[in-house]
């Protein structure tokens, strides 16, 4: 099966909790303002993003992320993706608390060796909140500054995220 | 005055890291935590050395603080820090 984009986002559709949140910000003017987030070398911070499942839809899904580092030429970064997938009447107050599945961990990417060049990383996201068509998602974008494989200095500016599914 | 705690080490070194001319170094997160901690011993084995170096009345007139704030500004000016 050849795998299918299902959903793309800008990092301006990114929500945040009130900590441990990437940076918003805008490259150059010579370089188009491109919106991103700047995910922190030393801190481990997230960014939600929120979907309805596709009515087909097929697993496993695939998170990519289309970044450029801040300053960084060399080194490698890991993130992980979380999923959260709330089917109607599932027990879960959105209130006051979040179901998210176990996390999802990408090997460790080497970042390029010019910076501001674009790279991807994937995440396949075996953990996926027995995701099933209409139900309310998000998906959670970190960068695991704090992992010791993680060793590139300065921000990880997502630039994109696309999510895959496995195809029809 | 001791060596900073290993919270503070971390805090200088995520600060440099946000910095955009570390990353075009090349050099790695880990590296640099090592540049860190080291210019902290550093510091905390030439204190000494530097208060000696500091001529009267300056050297019983003004506070570590003041003291600091004179390296710092020498320092930076001498590598266009500032």
């Amino acid at each position: 099966m050849a795998a299918r984009t299902i959903r793309s986002w800008s990092p301006t559709s990114g929500e945040s909790k009130t900590t441990t949140f990437p940076q918003p910000g805008r490259t150059s003017d010579a370089s188009g303002a491109r919106p991103y987030l700047g995910f922190d070398a030393a801190t481990d911070e997230a960014s939600y993003f929120t979907f309805v499942a596709p009515a087909v839809i097929t697993t496993p899904l695939t998170a990519i992320l289309s970044f450029a580092m801040a300053s960084a030429t060399s080194g490698n970064i890991i993130c992980d993706g979380t999923v959260e997938a709330i089917t109607a009447a599932d027990a879960v107050d959105t209130d006051a608390a979040e179901s998210l599945d176990a996390v999802n961990t990408s090997s460790a990417t080497a970042v390029p060796a010019t910076a501001g060049y674009v790279a991807q990383l994937s995440i396949t996201l075996t953990n996926a909140d027995t995701i099933a068509a209409g139900d309310l998602c998000r998906l959670r974008i970190r960068r695991v500054g704090s992992n010791v494989s993680d060793t590139a200095t300065g921000d990880l500016n997502l630039l994109a995220l696309e999510l895959r599914d496995n195809g029809a | 005055m001791a060596i900073l705690v290993d919270a503070d080490r971390a805090g200088v070194w995520a600060e440099l890291m946000r910095m955009r001319d570390f990353g075009d170094s090349g050099v790695l997160k880990a590296e640099l935590r090592a540049a860190v901690d080291a210019v902290d011993a550093w510091v905390e084995a030439s204190q000494a050395a530097f208060n000696a170096a500091l001529p009267l009345p300056a050297r019983s007139a003004l506070t570590a603080r003041q003291k600091a704030k004179v390296l710092m500004d020498v320092v930076s000016r001498r590598f266009g820090v500032i």
